[in-house]
């Protein structure tokens, strides 16, 4: 799989580029509609069902730079056979959920749901802990964007509480609002 | 100040409504109980009640709290209407700029004449200009500042990107600063910014004239993401040039910040002065030049064929090709010969764009409006077409129509639209649009509604903040906020069915519901979600203003007012606020304070529904009705089992005695009499009120979100019919976190919803009915309608296997 050289080298440069990387990032926003780079992830405990329910939502053109990027080909939602399979993949790497007992939790495919300019991922785990006092991440393009900024609304019945997730935030502690 | 037992007080109404004294029964719809004496008021079904002082003891912020305290002090420069005052100013500056084009090194070489009149009533012994390219040279504040990526999983040309960044030799090169004589006048760069000390004091009303020469290297867009720069096409080696923020620009000096020189980050986009142009453009003879004005010398640029078709378009209803594709990709195949030197004219702007390529076609058409001829123009390789073509132009004559109509008839002579490697970006006259279709010639609806939306928001942007000159660097809601409010009202008179993204409340209930926000009124530079922030959430408050605080009448009015108040001036957020009150007639601070100046969100509950029906106090009415509450009440289990026991009175039956039979529902010829001494005693209003038969039904709310918004209640009866109330936000103004609102009616209610057509932005939608609806997540709603195959079961396509096959990725 070409992206996974890719993803190979760019580990190896990491270290190398690090400091070059942080002093030459330049973020520069343009007046477009939406040339902003963010996303929003709706995360909620599903007590009957016993399930974390998360809907990521992304810019479709985000996501098929960065699915494309991997792939080493162009990949757009409608012509990619398997973008479903792709996205999946690169969705879930960036999204950690782990719960206060340390479970990382693990993600099955519900499905995609796409809008204009944005699409929607929906994937589900059964709820194996509490999230309070557990860690989340979402670093979502992170990697592509220097100014990408995830947020994560996470909801447990009537508590919740937002993460926000900028490059280098990782992991976060879920703590309710009191 | 009427109370009664219920634990309720009502609100002071005017002495003289209150009728009478009637006893009313509560309910709760469910169950039935006798209540204390309370009394009517007739108010009409308007009276609001407000919760017993108990609950509300802590200190309550006031939403309807005026904005004066916040607002800057009116003066005679601008006034607490809104409007500019009697002593309005600002500063101008006309600029003639010779410019060459260096295609084999991607260059700009050029010197500019700048006259600078002081409109001020203070003296400058300096003036500040803008070197936004700097912004790219190495080491600049934007790229100090900016924090580092996440690098564990770094695609490869994004690291070339990272690598292009930092080896790119970019920002103004200064020549010369000379004053009119050509003597050098002494100057220092301060990142973005240039001082340019004077030799005299330039007193008020005075006029000082000096020069700049100046170069740059053009950054790649594809590699060095910009607002401007340049595209190299692979296929054919051609480049494609799309030129802005490149010349050294007036900073603004301004009655409200003095010198607006605060550094370019990158985000805050800019603050500049209105002026003339006169610019001259050397590029390669084979190029065609798109820019900011009128072109001066046709005949000396383009071929007598050209000219012909410039000529037919002035008077076309539909675009003719000035440049045809065929010639287009004619030219992408040869070489130049020399170079062209294009002139342009443009009069009163606040900045000049250009954009040059060999391999452009170009399309053109007259448009009118408002009796201002306009010629409407696209510039775009054949990459861009089929869409560019068909939709670019038209989609300009499109957004002047729709803007001048909500704001001032568009003043300039062009508008025009290229394609360009940015996502959009806008300049007086012309804005750069970066939607091309597929190779193959197909595209997909996104790309189609995704052109048709940039250039629509691009265009737009002429009004605010080209005409309407706000200061970007410091509010960019303001240009942003305004016009993506616009572009909203275009697209929903291009097509019914068009896919906007912005603009309906429900769309922005999500970064609505998160916490970890900043408010609109910040800064530029330090915005959290830009899009979100100083986009999507400005244009829909402007649109639940419109739709649902003002009425179109109203807004419209109000908004068109504002633009023509500012239109070739420069307002602040104050100016807007002020002005779309004073226009309106309606106090809106609360609005600006809520929406504008906090992160609060609609979230508004209704906790329940009480219901009172009048007691008649007739006893052979109202005794078998309560007896007929006590039935109903539910027997205990003990009481069910304890029932078949043997009883003592039953075996000896002379335990009983007159309590054992007494019926204390029974009516007595006492309580007749006293009844029928109440009825005498009253007015025939009051016995025809008594007799009416009439409902109340107290609906209480709770604000949880922090928002005060107006309320919208629809209210379905059990005989079919519904009615919708709407309450205007001051419902609020006592108690911003809980009202009751009382409904009178003969109907029997069956069930409320609170906003009905969803146009407050209310983030919790499951507590908006009584009785309550469960209202499904985004999650649930997708998981149960749209069952799909999983894309593991995709990738290794084994047919037939459900969704739940795999349980593990």
């Amino acid at each position: 799989m070409a992206w996974r050289r890719r993803f190979v080298f760019a580990c190896g440069w990491s270290a190398a580029i690090a400091l070059a990387v942080a002093a030459s990032c330049v973020p520069v926003r343009s007046a477009t509609p939406h040339d902003f780079h963010a996303s929003l992830t709706q995360v909620e405990v599903n007590r009957g069902d016993k399930t974390v329910e998360i809907a990521v939502r992304v810019f479709l053109d985000d996501l098929e730079d960065a699915l494309s990027r991997r792939a080493g080909r162009r990949v757009r939602l409608g012509t990619a056979s398997n973008f479903d399979a792709l996205a999946y993949a690169y969705v879930m790497e960036g999204l950690t959920v782990r719960t206060a007992g340390g479970d990382r939790l693990r993600f099955v495919w519900i499905g995609k749901e796409p809008g204009l300019d944005v699409v929607w991922i929906y994937v589900e785990a059964p709820l194996s802990g509490e999230l309070e006092g557990g860690t989340l991440g979402q670093t979502v393009f992170c990697e592509l964007f220097d100014d990408q900024l995830n947020t994560v609304v996470v909801k447990d019945g009537k508590r919740n509480t937002t993460l926000t997730f900028g490059p280098g935030e990782t992991s976060k502690p879920v703590q309710f609002a009191r | 100040m009427v109370s009664g037992g219920l634990g309720l007080t009502l609100n002071p109404v005017v002495p003289h409504t209150v009728i009478a004294s009637f006893f009313f029964r509560e309910s709760d719809l469910s169950t039935i109980r006798v209540l204390s004496v309370v009394l009517l008021c007739i108010a009409g079904a308007g009276s609001v009640f407000a919760q017993a002082p108990a609950t509300v003891r802590s200190p309550r912020e006031d939403k309807f709290r005026q904005l004066e305290e916040i607002l800057p002090t009116p003066n005679t420069y601008r006034t607490g209407s809104g409007a500019p005052g009697h002593q309005y100013w600002q500063q101008r500056a006309d600029y003639v700029i010779d410019v060459s084009l260096d295609d084999d090194k991607q260059r700009i070489n050029a010197t500019e004449t700048i006259t600078y009149k002081n409109n001020s009533p203070d003296t400058l012994t300096y003036l500040w200009l803008q070197l936004d390219q700097n912004m790219l040279a190495k080491g600049s504040d934007a790229q100090l500042t900016s924090t580092a990526s996440t690098l564990e999983r770094v695609p490869f040309d994004q690291v070339d990107s990272m690598l292009a960044r930092t080896t790119f030799e970019g920002g103004h090169v200064i020549g010369s600063v000379k004053d009119a004589k050509g003597q050098p006048l002494n100057s220092t760069v301060v990142k973005t910014m240039m001082r340019v000390d004077l030799r005299e004091p330039l007193v008020a009303g005075g006029v000082v004239t000096f020069s700049v020469a100046w170069s740059y290297n053009i950054n790649d867009a594809r590699k060095i993401r910009s607002r401007s720069g340049y595209e190299r096409f692979e296929k054919d080696g051609n480049c494609l040039y799309a030129i802005a923020q490149w010349f050294p620009r007036m900073a603004p000096y301004t009655d409200s910040t003095g010198w607006q020189h605060k550094q370019f980050l990158g985000s805050g986009e800019f603050s500049l002065e209105f002026g003339d142009y006169l610019v001259r453009l050397t590029v390669p003879n084979d190029h065609i030049v798109a820019a900011t004005g009128v072109l001066q010398n046709p005949e000396a640029v383009l071929t007598p064929t050209q000219r012909q078709r410039l000529k037919q378009a002035e008077t076309a209803e539909k675009p003719v090709l000035v440049v045809t594709p065929d010639e287009a990709k004619a030219a992408e195949a040869a070489k130049p010969t020399g170079t062209k030197t294009w002139v342009f004219k443009a009069e009163n702007v606040r900045d000049f764009a250009f954009a040059s390529s060999r391999k452009f076609i170009w399309d053109a058409r007259r448009h009118d409006v408002g009796g201002n001829r306009v010629l409407a123009m696209s510039f775009y390789p054949k990459e861009g077409n089929p869409l560019w073509g068909q939709y670019s132009t038209a989609a300009i004559t499109h957004t002047l129509d729709v803007y001048s109509r909500y704001t001032f008839t568009y003043p300039y002579p062009v508008a025009i639209s290229v394609n360009a490697p940015v996502g959009g970006m806008e300049y007086p006259m012309i804005c750069f649009n970066g939607p091309r279709p597929e190779e193959d010639g197909t595209y997909s609806a996104r790309t189609k509604y995704g052109l048709i939306s940039v250039v629509i928001h691009e265009v737009g942007h002429n009004y605010f903040p080209m005409i309407v000159n706000t200061d970007e660097r410091q509010w960019t809601w303001m240009d942003e906020g305004l016009n993506t409010f616009l572009q909203y009202l275009s697209e929903r008179e291009w097509d019914t069915a068009y896919p906007s993204g912005r603009g309906e409340p429900r769309d922005i209930v999500e970064y609505m519901a998160s916490t970890d926000q900043v408010p609109i009124m910040t800064n530029s530079e330090s915005l959290l979600q830009f899009g979100n922030n100083a986009y999507a959430k400005p244009a829909t408050a402007l649109n639940i203003l419109r739709e649902t605080v003002l009425g179109r009448d109203l807004f419209d009015k109000a908004f068109k007012e504002y633009a023509r108040r500012w239109k070739f001036k420069r307002p602040m957020p104050a100016d807007f606020f002020r002005t779309m009150e004073d226009a309106s007639g309606v106090d809106l601070d609360w609005f600006w304070r809520g929406w504008f100046y906090t992160t609060d969100s609609v979230d508004v509950s209704i906790e329940r529904v009480r219901h009172f029906t009048i007691d008649t106090r007739n006893p052979d009415v109202e005794n078998p009705a309560r007896k007929a509450e006590e039935d109903a009440e539910p027997e205990s289990l003990s009481a069910q089992r304890n029932k078949a026991l043997p009883k003592a009175v039953d075996r000896d039956p002379s335990l009983k005695d007159f309590y054992n039979s007494y019926d204390r529902y029974a009516v007595t010829p006492r309580d007749r009499e006293a009844y029928q001494k109440f009825v005498a005693g009253l007015t025939p209003r009051e016995k025809e009120l008594l007799q009416s038969g009439l409902n109340f039904y107290v609906i209480d709310l709770h604000n949880i979100g922090g928002l005060v918004m107006p309320v919208i209640l629809k209210i379905d009866y059990t005989d079919g019919t519904s009615e919708e109330v709407r309450i205007p936000a001051e419902i609020w103004r006592y108690n911003p976190l809980d009202v009751s609102k009382l409904i009178m009616t003969s109907k029997e209610l069956k069930s409320v919803t609170l906003d009905p057509h969803l146009e407050t932005a209310d983030v919790d939608l499951e507590n908006n009915a009584f009785p309550r609806r469960p209202v499904k997540s985004r999650f649930q709603l997708f998981k149960f309608e749209n069952r799909q195959p999983n894309p593991m079961q995709l990738l290794e396509a084994k047919p037939g296997a459900g969704a739940d096959a795999v349980k593990k990725p």
